[in-house]
């Protein structure tokens, strides 16, 4: 159970952050740098530690020490242009290492790619998608007008936009991470991409998508926005993003776009087929347990609350339909066992509750909220 | 066929956020177009051969993958209506091409119903 994943063979995580074990491995005694290099242990073992009650203390003998190489990022972008055809490889216009090459989109792109990868490797100890280093690649100008981004199981892509609703979808860095962060999501998890395990899936890519940019722009809790794609909007369109995680449903309100249709409550989620099941409609809720949990807690949003989030989805109880309920426990178990019993614990129980979503010590419920289907 | 009983009919779902006035069926006469417009679409259709398309077109059969988007186009002509659902990536280019094309046509500020 604790490994039901068969990877991260040598995927880094800690609770350290990767830059002062650089430094222990670095500059340490050799006493040190030994112990370093246990705590950067793999997935695997590290989790049943935490599974069996430790913490930080990777002292067991079991656990697999790794190269001192394992310490550096491995950071390794390549960016196509796809001159807007749909069919690839396209061709490669900037790869690692290199300079701008002057194509505004494929810029955005490896310089989007490069907050997301420092971003998970500073702030989580994680290296890229898979953990282990995996290489990234982006697609850039991807068809005519293209209106979309997406992830399709191994690249992102992205359009141009049409230039009358949307504007290039590299325009907003939060967009590029969250494309990432679904790489992230289905290397970690089995959630369905749909109904709410999808909502999940898609709430935890626009967490990850706001804190890159908060990080980026150095924006505490109360100073961000928590919009996601802040800029892609074109100009004559009614509406500021796509989404609001603060505030969700009041992104846009447009003659064309129509208008933001995202709930922040249980009691005004939405039922039904489109969209796999509304994953883009009502990941509002859970995008908005976050941001409450981020603001009650204050400071930069990535170090307690996003720290806390990241160790949700990598809860090995995280199953193909986990539902909202499911996940605010983990997410409020993943506190305890970061932070013990506290503020963060606290804070994420009153933030799923704002929500309607109500966690105690044994169980977790929903309120019945007129034609709410809750576990839907 | 005469261009003024030609309706085309456009909704998409899926992709990176969820746009309630995109998924709504936007539809749109020929006749209401500009000629050119109108008859670039005409040809969309007949070198996509859009009238012997089968209903799903495109898409792979992978289970991974987020933010992806379909499309539902339907032409009306008369009594006869052919409706083919475009899972991306759309390979076809003239496929695309039309598709470009009845976005376009379908989304003016003011036009489509
Ligand atoms: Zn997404």
């Amino acid at each position: 159970m604790l490994t039901r994943r068969r990877r991260h063979v040598h995927s880094i995580h800690c609770i350290l952050p990767p830059y002062l074990l650089r430094s222990i491995a670095e500059n340490g005694t050799p006493q040190q740098r030994v112990k370093a290099l246990r705590t950067v242990s793999t997935d695997s073992t590290f989790r049943a530690l935490r599974f069996a009650g430790g913490r930080v203390a990777a002292s067991s003998s079991s656990v697999r020490r790794l190269p001192a190489m394992m310490v550096e990022s491995q950071r390794q972008r390549s960016i196509y242009d796809l001159k807007g055809e749909e069919a690839f490889p396209g061709t490669l216009v900037r790869s690692e290492g290199q300079g701008p090459c002057g194509d505004l989109a494929a810029d955005e792109a490896f310089d989007g790619l490069g907050a997301t990868y420092d971003f998970f490797w500073e702030v989580m100890g994680r290296n890229s998608i898979d953990g282990d280093g995996m290489p990234l690649q982006a697609y850039v100008h991807y068809g005519r007008d293209y209106d979309n981004a997406f992830w399709d199981g191994r690249r992102m892509v992205f359009g141009d936009g049409d230039g009358e609703l949307f504007n290039r979808f590299t325009i907003a860095l939060d967009v590029i991470a969250h494309e990432l962060a679904h790489g992230v999501t289905e290397d970690e998890g089995p959630l369905w991409y749909f109904q709410q395990a999808g909502a999940l899936n898609e709430s935890m890519s626009d967490v990850f998508g706001s804190l890159v940019k908060q990080r980026l722009l150095g924006h505490t809790a109360d100073q961000a926005d928590w919009l996601i794609g802040a800029g892609l909007l074109a100009d004559e369109v009614e509406g500021q993003a796509l989404r609001s995680m603060k505030e969700p449903g009041t992104a846009f309100d447009d003659d064309v776009l129509g208008k933001d249709p995202q709930p922040g409550h249980m009691r005004d989620y939405v039922t039904t087929w489109e969209d796999n099941g509304g994953v883009h409609i009502n990941s509002g809720i859970p995008n908005r347990a976050f941001c409450m949990t981020a603001t009650r807690l204050g400071g930069s949003a990535w170090e307690r609350a996003g720290r806390i989030w990241y160790e949700a989805v990598r809860d090995p109880r995280i199953m193909p339909d986990t539902n909202f309920s499911d996940f605010a426990r983990i997410t409020v178990m993943s506190a305890t066992r970061l932070y013990g019993p506290g503020e963060e614990e606290a804070a994420v129980k009153e933030a799923w509750e704002e929500v309607g979503i109500r966690v105690s010590r044994d169980r977790v419920s929903v309120p019945q909220w007129g034609s709410v289907q809750p576990g839907a | 066929m005469s261009r003024d009983s030609v309706r085309i009919q456009l909704s998409q779902e899926g992709g990176l956020a969820a746009f309630p006035g995109l998924a709504r069926p936007r539809s749109v006469e020929l006749s209401e177009l500009p000629a050119e417009q109108a008859e670039a679409i005409e040809h969309g259709l007949r070198d996509a051969r859009f009238r012997e398309l089968p209903a799903v077109v495109g898409g792979g059969s992978a289970s991974k993958g987020a933010d992806q988007r379909r499309y539902t186009l339907t032409v009306e002509e008369g009594t006869r209506r052919h409706s083919v659902e475009l899972v991306e990536p759309v390979e076809d280019p003239r496929l695309r091409e039309l598709l470009s094309l009845v976005k376009r046509a379908t989304r003016r500020r003011g036009g489509g119903h």
